[in-house]
């Protein structure tokens, strides 16, 4: 199975106290979610954003070759 | 020879981006980490007119990253002392200024005179109401935001491939899912880059340049000089918690739960209340100890307080207190929301080793 790169940024890499991580055994991106979810349960409750391969995605997705998956939350302050 | 020179004789800049930029106008929402530094560059790089739009106060915690501002300015109005910076800096420009925060009533109307619209708030609230307003005017806006050793950036409602904040994020934050920079910190520097980066936008887009970040998002980290950038793709159907008019926009409810709170010192707040319009009120229970004594004040415990009241309805400066300061800093947000006066808490409350109470203690 494919290994998929997880990059974080802001609050959910500070919750997974990891910039970077990678998942395996997961063909779409509710499955990957959902295991991220149960490894880091501190990031159960955060809203963020979705990017396969760069690409902003809404709802879900396949993902037979996907190299990295990052996972956006948005910022407040200024 | 002008003091645009530079950027005249620059290859692909020129005479005729220069005139556009001097006729064209901006209005930057928030004087603050971002605001600041993106102030600067687009009046030395001679935009015709700026607003600034900004109820808040400097105080001592902004001069890490707020850098039109200095120790003498602390308890004076941003929009106010940034417009006078910028003025001593270049007698021409023109500066509009709004000492106060936007609001639902305030925003389309002061938005509608500018070209373009540059976010430098501070809290989810104000950016979902500055991106509603934007997307209802058709301006274009210049979005950036922070945390910690991060940065994000984004040009919405501009270009060929116009989309908004909430394409990207439909729905704000629960309350305290992500805390503002006031709790979380940050080096002063890193609004620096993303204020430096959105004025850097604004100018391309104003000069006819054109933004290369049109429709897209750029996440940068200060740690690693990583960055991340993408296309923001149309949510094909967008929640139903957006407003679809002016109308609707002036009636709807932002949350707005950051720091638009006036954080003072005793000091401060027992010389602002002696003025006529000023009052002060106690928000503790009854019960709380000790009582505040030699003082005019108003008791209103949170539990029982009326803010349609007379008092504070006839007041233009309210000064809230409380214990620690911690209920009077919430409520004081609360107020400071919609009501265009001046809402302050006291810093520490009674307990602070500044109050009246404690000071009399110590003889």
């Amino acid at each position: 199975m494919n290994n998929i790169n997880i990059k974080a940024f802001g609050i959910v890499a500070e919750k997974m106290e990891t910039v970077e991580t990678a998942v395996k055994n997961v063909s779409d991106v509710e499955q990957l979610l959902k295991q991220l979810k149960e490894t880091y349960p501190a990031i159960k409750d955060l809203k963020f954003t979705v990017a396969v391969d760069q690409k902003h995605i809404h709802g879900n997705m396949d993902l037979a070759n996907t190299k990295e998956v990052a996972l956006l939350p948005p910022f407040s302050g200024g | 020879m002008s003091r645009f020179d530079r950027q005249i004789v620059l290859k692909g800049f020129g005479q005729k981006a220069q005139q556009k930029l001097q006729s064209s106008s901006v209005l930057v929402v928030g004087a603050g980490g971002l605001g600041c530094p993106a102030l600067q560059y687009l009046a030395a790089a001679g935009v015709g007119r700026i607003g600034i739009i900004d109820g808040d106060l400097v105080s001592e915690s902004n001069l890490n990253r707020q850098i039109l501002f200095g120790e003498s300015d602390t308890g004076l109005k941003k929009a106010e002392i940034a417009a006078k910076k910028l003025n001593a800096q270049y007698s021409d420009l023109k500066v509009d200024i709004y000492p106060e925060f936007l609001t639902t009533q305030n925003a389309i109307e002061t938005i509608e005179n500018y070209d373009i619209v540059l976010d430098g708030s501070d809290n989810f609230g104000t950016r979902y109401m500055l991106n509603d307003a934007c997307q209802l005017l058709k301006k274009p806006l210049v979005l950036g935001a922070i945390y910690q050793y991060e940065g994000q950036l984004m040009v919405l409602m501009e270009g060929e491939h116009q989309v908004n904040y909430r394409d990207l994020y439909p729905d704000p934050p629960a309350a305290n899912e992500i805390p503002n920079c006031n709790e979380s910190g940050v080096l002063g520097v890193l609004p620096g880059i993303i204020g430096t980066m959105q004025a850097a936008e604004v100018i391309m887009i104003l000069s006819g340049l054109g933004s290369r970040l049109s429709g897209q998002v750029l996440f940068y980290d200060l740690r690693n000089y990583n960055s991340f950038k993408m296309n923001i793709e149309k949510q094909a159907v967008l929640s139903n918690k957006t407003p679809k008019s002016i109308q609707e926009f002036k009636q709807w409810e932002y949350e707005i739960n950051c720091h638009l709170v006036n954080e003072i010192s005793w000091g401060k707040a027992l010389t602002i209340s002696k003025a006529s319009n000023s009052i002060l009120i106690d928000l503790r229970e009854e019960e709380e100890a000790p009582k505040l004594s030699g003082h005019e004040y108003l008791k209103m415990p949170l539990s029982v307080i009326n803010i349609e009241c007379e008092e504070i309805a006839s007041a233009e400066n309210i000064i809230l207190f409380c214990q620690s300061g911690a209920r009077s800093s919430n409520f004081a947000s609360k107020l400071t929301s919609n009501s265009g006066k001046n809402i302050y808490s006291i810093k520490g409350g009674i307990l602070s080793e500044e109050s009246p109470v404690n000071k009399e203690n110590h003889g």
